[in-house]
């Protein structure tokens, strides 16, 4: 089968050109949206005051001597189990998004990334399936199936035609997959042109826990403490030290 | 000193990663002020629009560390025109400089806490403000604001540093001790604040932790000179308490062969010292025998 020219000059390349300049125009777009992340001094300190309670159970903690280990621990399981470190300690049960205001913050950030994403993808599949249906553009190098046929050729309803020729409508998502490598070619990496890893993350995103209970989790955090100890990597460094030299004690 | 701009430039983008991070060249402000200017008086390829600012602001940095007000503030006006310090914490920071440069602490201070408002948890601009009132000899109050800093940005290494010296100007060895304990929690394996906690271990008595943190310092940090000399100091120091050796952790055996492994390791290492190896060796040695 012979295909026109004229279809490879006039669909193929300007569908895939109106593509990148879109995505960039999306990352750009993005990127001048996107707010600074807020984050308060509460919010830090409670965060803090977990990897703290973390740190002292690490080896890391080995290094110190025991008493002040011990200072630490007494310190840190009496506050754990008060409402100290809590950024907001009147709240019962899991934040709800409405009513804590980083929350809603974080929400609204979704809602503007999935806006981004859905509105160009919408308005390109409509300007191909008004404007390019009816024939079929390009013929796939590999071969697929028979059931595939009403997929990729969806404006040309012939019965023999082979499933590798497909239409302008599979060719944009083709591109849609595949221009991510010159995508991060021209705008570096970490680009919000992409439009595979929105669609990933709003597949995350409704599996994602609400915020969860800080209380709880002190008190988990609090229980792991009671229950660390203390191997003072001080005991016996003497001999160790004497035995990366070749000595023993006495010698 | 040959000028390779790409090598100066890779060192200007480490020390932009933080000074407490592994990759970062000591900070020796008039070579960063010169490597800087003269990379971005080049006009080469080497830099684009964004790190052109970034090297502006390590410039202004390093000229107010040196002393170049011109300098500082010719470029800061620069910055100032392209982002003004309404609309960008940073930019905050770097006009507060350009006052404690001057001495006009309070208005600095002024500036800070403004930005302060906007952006609450920067950490640049709260440890600005501490030093400002360090600066000023406000030593208490320097002391009181820090810890309250610290009371949020627990896993902060800098700043427990910068109050542990506070307070060893104050003679508070414990509080001090204290500082570095934390610093220890977060970066156990960094031989150096080992070596500082023993030091001030030793300041206010604790000479037997002392010692056992020197060996710490020394596994960690083998032929480290500072170590040996601190096992030995500390060893004497302990002898000429208490010269039975019961109801110590150490003892005298244990001791003993410390000693011996110190005395000996410091000798060989400064026999390797190059030219002024004669009279360094025999000051060591005269040393050594002198309070064996």
């Amino acid at each position: 089968m012979y295909l026109d020219p004229a279809i490879r000059d006039w669909v193929l390349f300007p569908i895939m050109i109106v593509m990148v300049l879109v995505g960039v125009l999306r990352h750009h777009a993005t990127q001048l949206m996107s707010s600074m992340p807020k984050s308060d001094l509460k919010g830090v300190r409670e965060t803090q005051a977990l990897m703290r309670g973390r740190l002292l159970r690490s080896l890391g903690a080995f290094d110190i001597p025991y008493p002040a280990f011990q200072a630490r621990k007494q310190y840190l399981t009496t506050q754990f189990a008060t409402t100290n470190f809590i950024k907001n300690p009147n709240q019962t049960g899991p934040s709800n998004p409405m009513s804590d205001p980083a929350g809603m913050e974080m929400m609204m950030e979704g809602m503007k990334k999935n806006m981004m994403m859905l509105v160009p993808q919408t308005v390109i599949m409509s300007w191909i399936t008004f404007f390019f249906s009816g024939f079929v553009l390009i013929k796939l190098p590999f071969p697929l199936t028979v059931r595939f046929k009403a997929m990729l050729q969806r404006g040309v309803e012939t019965f023999d035609m082979d499933v590798t020729w497909v239409s302008s409508l599979s060719w944009y998502f083709l591109n849609l997959f595949g221009l991510k490598s010159i995508y991060t070619l021209i705008l570096g990496e970490d680009n919000a042109a992409d439009g595979t890893k929105d669609m990933a993350q709003m597949q995350m995103n409704p599996m994602q826990q609400p915020q969860q209970d800080m209380s709880k989790i002190f008190q988990s955090e609090k229980e792991f403490l009671d229950l660390s100890d203390h191997q003072s990597v001080l005991v016996g460094v003497e001999e160790r030290l004497l035995a990366k030299y070749g000595r023993t004690i006495g010698g | 000193m040959v000028f390779n701009a790409r090598t100066d430039l890779a060192e200007l983008r480490a020390l932009r990663g933080g000074l407490d991070s592994n990759a970062a060249p000591f900070y020796d402000p008039a070579h960063v002020l010169d490597s800087a200017l003269r990379i971005v008086k080049s006009n080469s390829g080497l830099i684009d629009e964004v790190e052109k600012w970034a090297l502006y602001e390590q410039i202004v940095v390093a000229a107010y560390d040196t002393g170049d007000v011109t300098t500082g503030n010719s470029y800061l006006d620069q910055i100032l025109a392209k982002f003004p310090p309404k609309d960008s914490s940073r930019s905050s920071r770097l006009l507060g400089l350009q006052f404690e440069s001057t001495g006009q602490f309070d208005k600095a201070v002024e500036v800070y806490e403004a930005a302060l408002a906007k952006d609450e948890s920067n950490i640049g601009l709260h440890k600005r403000i501490i030093t400002a009132l360090r600066a000023q000899g406000r030593k208490q109050e320097a002391i009181e604001g820090l810890v309250r800093y610290l009371d949020v940005f627990m896993s902060d290494i800098e700043g427990w540093l910068e109050l542990s010296s506070l307070y060893l100007g104050e003679l508070m060895y414990q509080q001090a001790a204290f500082c570095l304990e934390e610093v220890i929690l977060l970066r156990p394996s960094n031989h150096l604040y080992h070596l500082r906690y023993a030091d001030i271990l030793f300041s206010f008595g604790q000479v037997e932790l002392a010692l056992k943190h020197y060996c710490r310092a020394l596994e960690l940090c083998t032929d480290n000179v500072r170590a040996f000399y601190g096992i030995r100091t500390s060893i004497l120091a302990l002898a000429s308490k208490n010269d039975k050796g019961r109801g110590t952790q150490v003892d005298v055996e244990t001791r003993d062969s410390l000693k011996k492994l110190a005395e000996e390791q410091l000798s060989s290492l400064y026999a390797k010292a190059g030219k002024d190896a004669a009279t360094i060796n025999t000051i060591l040695k005269a040393w050594i025998q002198e309070r064996a």
